[in-house]
C-alpha cells in the first residue's frame, strides 16, 4: 500500500501550462524528487499535493485517504514554501509555534517540542528575532523548523534551497536528509537542480512539459534515461548525445554515453576524432569539452591529471556496452545495451512508458522509518 | 585653512540653502507665521476703533473656559470623534477585506466603495440633505413603508450630531479602505497558504496575521481621522449650520463663527491654539508610544 498516490492529475490554466495527467506512487518514509526545468509544472503538482489547487481531474490519496476534495488543513501535511512564507512581524519561535498554538496544543507540550526542533534545526539563541532579521539560511531553517514542529507524516517542499549559495546550500541539503531521517517523514522535494535531486532522494520523477518523463532511483535515472531529454537533464556533466551513422549503427538513431565511459587514444585509433575544446583540471580527476561535428556535448571525465592540449585532436574510445541507443526522432530510449556490469543497471527494465506510474519494485529501497 | 577650501564651504551652504528655500518659504508663509500669529493673537483683547487691542495675557482663554457654548461644542467635537472615527476605520477595514477577496465584480466594487470620498464635501451635504429632508426624504419615506412616523433628522438636537455623523463616516471609509486595500495587496499570499496549512480558520488569520501587519496602515488611517474629525466641516454649512441650539456644532465651525461672523478674532484666535496643541499632543502620542509597538516591514 503506498503511502500517497495520485492518479491521473490533472491542472491546467486554459488547456496550457500545470501539469496534465500525473500518476505516481510514493512508500511511506521515502523521499521523492520532483526535478525539471523551469516551468515544467513542479510547483503545481505540489500545490495540488498540498491542497492549495484542485485538480481538474485525477484523485489524490494520502495515507489511504482519498483527500482530493479536502481542504489543505485536513490533509495532515506540513509545507516548506519557495519563498519561506514566514510572518514577517512574529519571531521565530512564533512562527514555528503558530500551527500548534492554532491547534490550541498545550503550553508544556508546544514549549517541549519547540526547543526540540530549534535544537535539531540549529536554530537556538536566536528565538526572539524577527525575520527580517536573519540570514536566508537561517530563514530557511526556520521554516523547516515549522514544517518539523507539526510532527506531520507527510512533508512538501518547494524549491527550499534555491535562495541559498552553494555552500550553505550544501549544509542545508544534509539538515534536510537528516531531519527527514529522525522524523521518519515522507518527503516530496520539488527542485530544478539535478544534483539535489539525485543526492537527496530515493525516488525521482523528472518531469517535462506539465508530464512525467522518466520515474526510478537516482541510479536508474543515471544510467538508463528514458529519453534524450533526460539524458541531457541528469548528470553533470550530462550525457553526451553522438549521431549513431558516425559510429557506424544501422537507422535513425542518437548514442547516449556518459562522460566517464569515454576513454581517449591518439588520433586515428579511436571510434571518431574529436578535437579538444576545453579542459579542466579538478585535482582527482580531468574533465575535457570535446568537439565532433555529429555529437551533442561530447565530454570526458578521466581520472587524475591531463596529458592533453586544448586544440589537440584525439582519438575517443565508446565502448559499445556503454552506449544506450535513443530513437532520434522521438527521443525516447529503444534499446538496452548489452551485457553492462560497469554500469550496475538494475535488471528490472525500465518503464516503456515515462508517463506510467512505477511498478512497485521501484520503490524506496531503504525503509527510513527504522 | 586655504581659500579654496572657504570658497567650496560657503558653496556648498549655499546649495544647501537653495534647496531648503521652497519648503521654507512656503511653510514659514502659510504654516510658522499663522500660527505665530495666532498665538500672539490670543493674548490680546479684541481691538475696536475706540479702545484699541492691549495685551491681556490669558484672559481670552479665561473668557474662553466661562463660555458654555464653548464647552457644548467641545463636547459636540469629542462625541463626533468618537463616533466617526472607530465607525469609519472599521467599515474601511471591513470593506477593503471584502474588496481584497477573490469576487467576481471586485473592480466595480472598489470603485462603488470609492465614489464617496471622490464627491466634494459640499455635493456629498446636499446630497445627504435630500436624504434627510423631513416627510419628502427617503429616509422618512423609508421609515413611512414600516409604519414609522416622520422625522426631522436634522432638525432635532437629539439626532442633528448624529446625521452629521453618518455623513462623516459615509464620506471617509471608502477613503481609508483605499490605504487598508493597498495595504493588503502587499501581503504576500503564501502567508495565507502557509496559514491554511497549519489548520488556521479565515479569523484565526485574519486576526493574527492579515491584523498585525495592518498595523502601521492603521496607525496612519488614525492620525488622518483624527486630523480629519477636526478638520472636516464643510457639510456642517449645508445641512445644519450647527444648529438646532448648538447641538451640531463643531470646534472648528465655532472657530469660524467668532472670527468672521462676531468677529471675536481673539477668542477665535486662543481656540484654535488649544485647537493645535491638542492635535499636536495626540500625534506626538501616536508617533513616539503607538509607533513603537508597531511592526514597520
Ligand atoms: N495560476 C496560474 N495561472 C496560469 N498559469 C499558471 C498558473 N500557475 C502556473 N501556471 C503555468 O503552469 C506552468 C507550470 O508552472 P509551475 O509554477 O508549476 O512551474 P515550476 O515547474 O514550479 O517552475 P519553477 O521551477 O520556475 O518554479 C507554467 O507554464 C505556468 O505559467
Ligand atoms: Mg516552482
Amino acid at each position: 500500500m503506498s503511502f500517497l498516490a495520485l492518479e491521473s492529475l490533472t491542472r491546467q490554466w486554459n488547456g496550457q501550462g500545470g501539469v496534465c495527467d500525473i500518476s505516481l506512487e510514493l512508500q511511506q518514509g521515502a523521499f521523492l524528487s520532483i526535478l525539471g526545468p523551469s516551468g515544467c509544472g513542479k510547483s503545481t503538482m505540489l500545490r495540488l499535493i498540498a491542497g492549495l489547487e484542485q485538480p481538474q481531474a485525477g484523485r489524490i490519496r494520502i495515507d489511504g485517504r482519498d483527500v482530493t476534495a479536502l481542504p489543505a488543513a485536513q490533509r495532515n501535511l506540513s509545507m516548506v514554501f519557495q519563498s519561506y512564507a514566514l510572518f514577517p512581524h512574529l519571531s521565530v519561535a512564533e512562527n514555528v509555534i503558530f500551527g500548534l498554538k492554532v491547534r490550541r496544543i498545550a503550553r508544556a507540550e508546544r514549549e517541549r517540542r519547540l526547543s526540540e526542533v530549534l535544537a535539531m534545526t540549529g536554530l537556538q539563541g536566536l528565538e526572539r528575532r524577527k525575520p527580517s532579521e536573519l540570514s536566508g539560511g537561517q530563514r530557511q531553517r526556520v521554516a523547516l523548523a515549522r514544517a518539523a514542529v507539526a510532527e506531520r507524516p507527510l512533508c512538501l517542499m518547494d524549491e527550499p534551497l534555491s535562495n541559498l549559495d552553494a555552500k550553505l546550500r550544501h549544509a542545508v541539503r544534509r539538515d534536510i536528509r537528516t531531519l527527514a531521517r529522525k522524523l521518519a517523514l515522507t518527503v516530496v522535494y520539488v527542485t530544478h537542480d539535478q544534483g539535489e535531486a539525485m543526492s537527496l532522494s530515493d525516488k525521482v520523477v523528472l518531469m517535462r512539459e506539465g508530464r512525467i518523463e522518466q520515474v526510478g532511483t537516482p541510479a536508474e535515472l543515471y544510467a538508463r534515461p528514458a529519453s534524450t531529454f533526460a539524458a541531457q537533464f541528469i548528470g553533470d556533466p550530462p550525457m553526451s548525445l553522438i549521431d549513431a551513422a558516425a559510429l557506424g549503427h544501422e537507422g535513425e538513431w542518437t548514442v547516449g554515453l556518459r562522460p566517464e565511459a569515454i576513454s581517449l587514444v591518439p588520433a586515428g585509433q579511436g571510434d571518431l576524432d574529436a578535437r579538444i575544446d576545453d579542459f579542466e583540471y579538478l585535482g582527482g580527476e580531468t574533465r575535457l569539452a570535446l568537439r565532433h561535428p555529429a555529437a551533442d556535448g561530447l565530454a570526458a571525465i578521466l581520472p587524475g591529471p591531463a596529458k592533453f592540449e586544448p586544440g589537440q585532436t584525439v582519438g575517443v574510445v565508446i565502448p559499445s556496452e556503454n552506449r544506450l541507443l535513443f530513437d532520434s526522432v522521438t527521443g525516447s530510449l529503444k534499446k538496452e545495451p548489452q551485457q553492462n556490469p560497469k554500469a550496475r543497471i538494475r535488471q528490472n527494465p525500465a518503464p516503456e512508458d515515462g508517463h506510467r506510474a512505477p511498478t512497485s519494485t521501484q520503490t524506496a529501497k531503504e525503509d527510513l522509518s527504522k | 585653512m586655504t581659500d579654496a577650501f572657504t570658497f567650496e564651504r560657503r558653496r556648498r551652504a549655499l546649495h544647501g540653502w537653495l534647496l531648503l528655500s521652497p519648503a521654507l518659504i512656503m511653510l514659514t508663509a502659510f504654516a510658522f507665521y499663522p500660527s505665530l500669529a495666532t498665538m500672539v493673537t490670543s493674548l490680546w483683547s479684541r481691538g475696536t476703533r475706540r479702545n484699541p487691542a492691549e495685551f491681556a495675557g490669558l484672559e481670552n482663554y479665561r473668557y474662553l473656559f466661562d463660555d458654555p457654548t464653548f464647552w457644548q461644542v467641545a463636547g459636540n467635537n469629542l462625541s463626533y470623534a468618537l463616533v466617526t472615527i472607530p465607525i469609519s476605520m472599521a467599515l474601511a477595514l471591513i470593506m477593503a477585506l471584502w474588496a481584497n477577496s477573490k469576487l467576481p465584480a471586485r473592480g466595480f466594487i472598489r470603485t462603488a466603495y470609492f465614489t464617496p470620498t471622490v464627491l466634494p464635501m459640499i455635493a456629498a451635504a446636499n446630497l445627504w440633505l435630500f436624504f434627510y429632508t423631513p416627510s419628502f426624504g427617503i429616509l422618512n419615506q423609508i421609515g413611512a413603508l414600516f409604519g414609522a412616523g416622520p422625522v426631522n433628522w436634522l432638525g432635532e438636537p437629539e439626532t442633528a450630531l448624529w446625521a452629521i455623523c453618518v455623513v462623516t463616516i459615509w464620506k471617509e471609509a471608502g477613503f481609508f479602505m483605499i490605504f487598508y486595500l493597498a495595504a493588503l495587496q502587499t501581503i504576500p499570499p503564501d502567508l495565507k497558504e502557509a496559514a491554511d496549512i497549519e489548520g488556521a480558520s479565515r479569523w484565526t488569520y485574519t486576526r493574527r496575521i492579515v491584523l498585525p501587519l495592518l498595523m502601521p496602515t492603521t496607525l496612519f488611517i488614525l492620525v488622518n481621522a483624527m486630523i480629519n474629525s477636526v478638520k472636516l466641516i464643510d457639510h456642517l454649512f449645508i445641512l445644519t449650520k450647527g444648529g438646532p441650539s448648538d447641538s451640531s456644532k463643531l470646534i472648528l465651525y465655532y472657530i469660524w463663527e467668532n472670527a468672521f461672523a462676531y468677529f471675536d478674532r481673539p477668542s477665535a484666535a486662543a481656540m484654535t491654539v488649544l485647537v493645535l496643541a491638542l492635535m499636536g499632543a495626540l500625534a506626538a502620542f501616536q508617533f513616539l508610544v503607538l509607533d513603537r509597538r508597531v511592526h514597520y516591514r
